[in-house]
C-alpha cells in the first residue's frame, strides 16, 4: 500500500468534520473521495498533508509513520497536493510559481526536462510564464496548481476539489489530464471530489463520504452502473 | 543651490537611515503579520554591541560583524520564544509583547550601560567628496554606499535564489508552501535573521552618524518605521524603501531648508494620515 489511512478523526474546536475514516490507495490507482460540501473531503487531504491537526488515527505513507511529521516534511517524502481553489503564489511569476514545487531538489531532479513536459501538458503556463500568476483565469490558475504539484515527480497526488468554479468543458480537461498522467505515468491519485460524476468516470475506485464517515467504498465502475447505489449515494 | 544641494543629500541619508531600519519591519511584516515594534530594540541592541566591540577590538569591521551576530541572535530569540507561541492569538497580542520588549530592552540598556549618552568615536573608511562647493563628509558616503549595497545583496537574495523564493512564498501563503516542501517556519527564522542584522548596521551607522548612542534611541524609530511601513504599503519591502528616503528627503527639506514650523518628527504621520486617506494600501502596497 502506498497510502494507508486508518480512523482518521479531525475536529475544529467542538465541531468534528472527519469521524472515523479508513481507507487506502495501491500505487497506480486513481481513487476518488466523493460527497457534499461540508462532508469532511478537505479535511482528509488536510489531515493527510499535515496541514489540519488530526486527532486520531494513522497515517502511513510508503510505509513511513506521517502522524508527527510537519507538513514540509510530508511533501519531501513525496506527497505534492493541488489545493482546493488552486492557492498559487499570487505575486509570483507562473515560472516561479512552477519553481516552488521543486524548492530543496533542483540538484536531484532533471528540471528542465520536467517543465519541458508540464509545458507540453498545459502549453498555457509557458506563454504566461513571466506573468504573475493573480493574472491567471481560475482554469489556467487550476492547471498551474497541478503543474506545481507534479515538477517535483511525486509518489502521490492529492487534489482537492479542482472542478469547483471550471467551466464544464476545462472540468473535462483537467479531469482528461489527471486521467492520462495517471494510465501513462502510473501516478496515484486520490481525488477529493463533490463533482461525483466526473470524477467517477476516471477512477478506479471511489468512497463516498457523508457527514464524515464513509458510508461506500468499491469500483467507481459499479458505483456509476448501478442504478441503486447511484440512487443512494448520487442522489439519482 | 549649494545648500539645497547638501540638505537633499543630508535627507537623503537621514532616508537611507530610515530605509536600513524599516526594512527590518516590512520584511517581518510581510512574512508573519506583525507589527515587530520591537525591532527598534534590535537596533538599539546593534548600536550598543558594536559600539561595545569597536572599544573592545578597535576594529569597525569586527564591530560590524558582532553586532550583526548578536542581532541576529536576538531577533531569533524574539521570533522564537515570543511571537511564535503567540500567533494563535489576534494580531494586538503579539503587537503588545513587541512594544513590552522595546521597553525592557530600553531598560536594560539603562541598567547596564548607564543613562547618558554614549559617544561612538570611528570614522568610517570611506573619502570626503567636494563638488562645486557642495561637500559630502565620509559619513554620509558611507551611509550611501552601506544603503545600496545592503539594499543590493537583499534585492538579489530575494529575487534571485531558491531561499528568496521561498521567502516570497511563504509571505503568500504560508500553508501551501509548506505543502510544496518548504520549511517556512526555518524561512521566518532567516528572515528575522537578515532583518536584525540590518538593524545592527543601521543601528552603528546612527550611533556614528550623530556620535550618540543612548537606551531610548529606539523610540522614535520604533513608532516612524512603523508610519513609514503603512505609507509604503504593508509587508511591501520597495515601498517601505521608497517611504523612507522620500521622507528623509522631506523633514530635511521641509522643516531644515524651507522652515516649516512643525516638529520634524510630525511629518512621518502626517504622511501616514494622508496615505490612509487617499491610498489606504500605501504607496507601493496591492489591496
Amino acid at each position: 500500500m502506498l497510502l494507508e489511512v486508518s480512523d482518521l478523526r479531525i475536529a475544529y474546536g467542538d465541531i468534528r468534520a472527519v469521524s472515523g475514516v479508513s481507507f487506502a490507495l495501491e500505487k497506480g490507482e486513481l481513487v476518488s473521495i466523493i460527497g457534499a460540501n461540508g462532508a469532511g473531503k478537505t479535511s482528509i487531504l488536510g489531515g493527510i498533508m499535515g496541514m489540519v491537526p488530526v486527532r486520531q488515527g494513522g497515517i502511513r505513507f510508503k510505509g513511513r509513520e506521517m502522524n508527527r511529521l510537519a507538513s514540509f516534511e510530508r511533501a519531501r517524502a513525496g506527497m505534492r497536493l493541488v489545493p482546493e481553489r488552486a492557492r498559487v503564489f499570487p505575486r509570483l511569476s507562473v515560472q516561479e510559481n512552477l519553481m516552488t514545487g521543486v524548492y530543496g531538489l533542483r540538484r536531484k531532479i532533471d528540471v528542465a526536462r520536467r517543465f519541458a513536459w508540464l509545458h507540453d501538458l498545459f502549453p498555457i503556463l509557458r506563454e504566461r510564464g513571466g506573468q504573475p500568476a493573480s493574472t491567471l483565469s481560475g482554469g489556467e490558475q487550476q492547471q498551474l496548481a497541478i503543474a506545481r504539484a507534479l515538477v517535483s515527480s511525486p509518489d502521490l497526488l492529492l487534489v482537492d476539489e479542482v472542478s469547483m468554479g471550471l467551466m464544464p468543458k476545462l472540468v473535462d480537461q483537467v479531469f482528461e489530464v489527471l486521467a492520462q498522467i495517471n494510465r501513462e505515468h502510473g501516478l496515484t491519485i486520490l481525488l477529493v471530489e463533490q463533482n461525483a460524476m466526473a470524477s467517477l468516470a476516471i477512477s478506479h475506485r471511489a468512497y463516498v463520504l457523508e457527514t464524515g464517515v464513509c458510508v461506500f467504498e468499491g469500483r467507481a465502475g459499479d458505483l456509476l452502473k448501478d442504478p441503486k447505489l447511484k440512487a443512494a449515494y448520487l442522489g439519482e | 543651490m549649494a545648500l539645497f544641494l547638501e540638505q537633499l543629500l543630508n535627507g537623503l541619508a537621514t532616508g537611507s537611515i530610515y530605509a536600513l531600519v524599516t526594512l527590518g519591519l516590512a520584511l517581518v511584516y510581510g512574512i508573519m503579520r506583525i507589527l515587530h515594534v520591537a525591532h527598534a530594540a534590535v537596533y538599539t541592541i546593534g548600536a550598543y554591541v558594536g559600539l561595545l566591540f569597536f572599544n573592545l577590538t578597535g576594529s569597525l569591521l569586527l564591530a560590524v560583524l558582532g553586532s550583526m551576530a548578536v542581532c541576529a541572535l536576538v531577533g531569533v530569540a524574539i521570533e522564537r520564544f515570543v511571537y511564535f507561541p503567540l500567533l494563535k492569538y489576534p494580531p494586538f497580542v503579539p503587537l503588545i509583547a513587541s512594544i513590552a520588549i522595546l521597553l525592557s530592552v530600553e531598560e536594560l540598556c539603562r541598567l547596564i550601560a548607564g543613562p547618558q549618552i554614549l559617544t561612538f568615536n570611528a570614522k568610517l573608511p570611506f573619502p570626503d567628496f567636494h563638488l562645486s562647493g557642495v561637500t559630502v563628509t565620509s559619513t554620509i558616503t558611507a551611509v550611501y554606499c552601506i544603503t545600496a549595497a545592503v539594499l543590493l545583496l537583499l534585492w538579489f537574495i530575494t529575487t534571485k535564489t531558491e531561499l528568496g523564493l521561498a521567502m516570497r512564498a511563504a509571505s503568500q501563503d504560508m500553508a501551501v508552501a509548506d505543502a510544496m516542501g518548504i520549511n517556512s517556519h526555518l524561512i521566518v527564522s532567516v528572515t528575522f535573521v537578515i532583518g536584525s542584522a540590518i538593524a545592527a548596521v543601521a543601528g552603528i551607522l546612527v550611533g556614528i552618524y550623530f556620535n550618540q548612542v543612548y537606551p531610548t534611541m529606539g523610540a522614535i524609530p520604533a513608532y516612524k518605521t512603523l508610519a513609514l511601513i503603512v505609507v509604503g504599503g504593508l509587508g511591501s519591502v520597495p515601498g517601505a524603501v521608497v517611504a523612507s528616503l522620500l521622507l528623509g528627503m522631506a523633514e530635511t527639506l521641509l522643516i531644515g531648508y524651507a522652515n516649516i514650523p512643525l516638529p520634524r518628527d510630525a511629518l512621518a504621520f502626517i504622511a501616514m494620515i494622508g496615505v490612509l486617506m487617499w491610498r489606504s494600501q500605501g504607496l507601493l502596497g496591492s489591496r
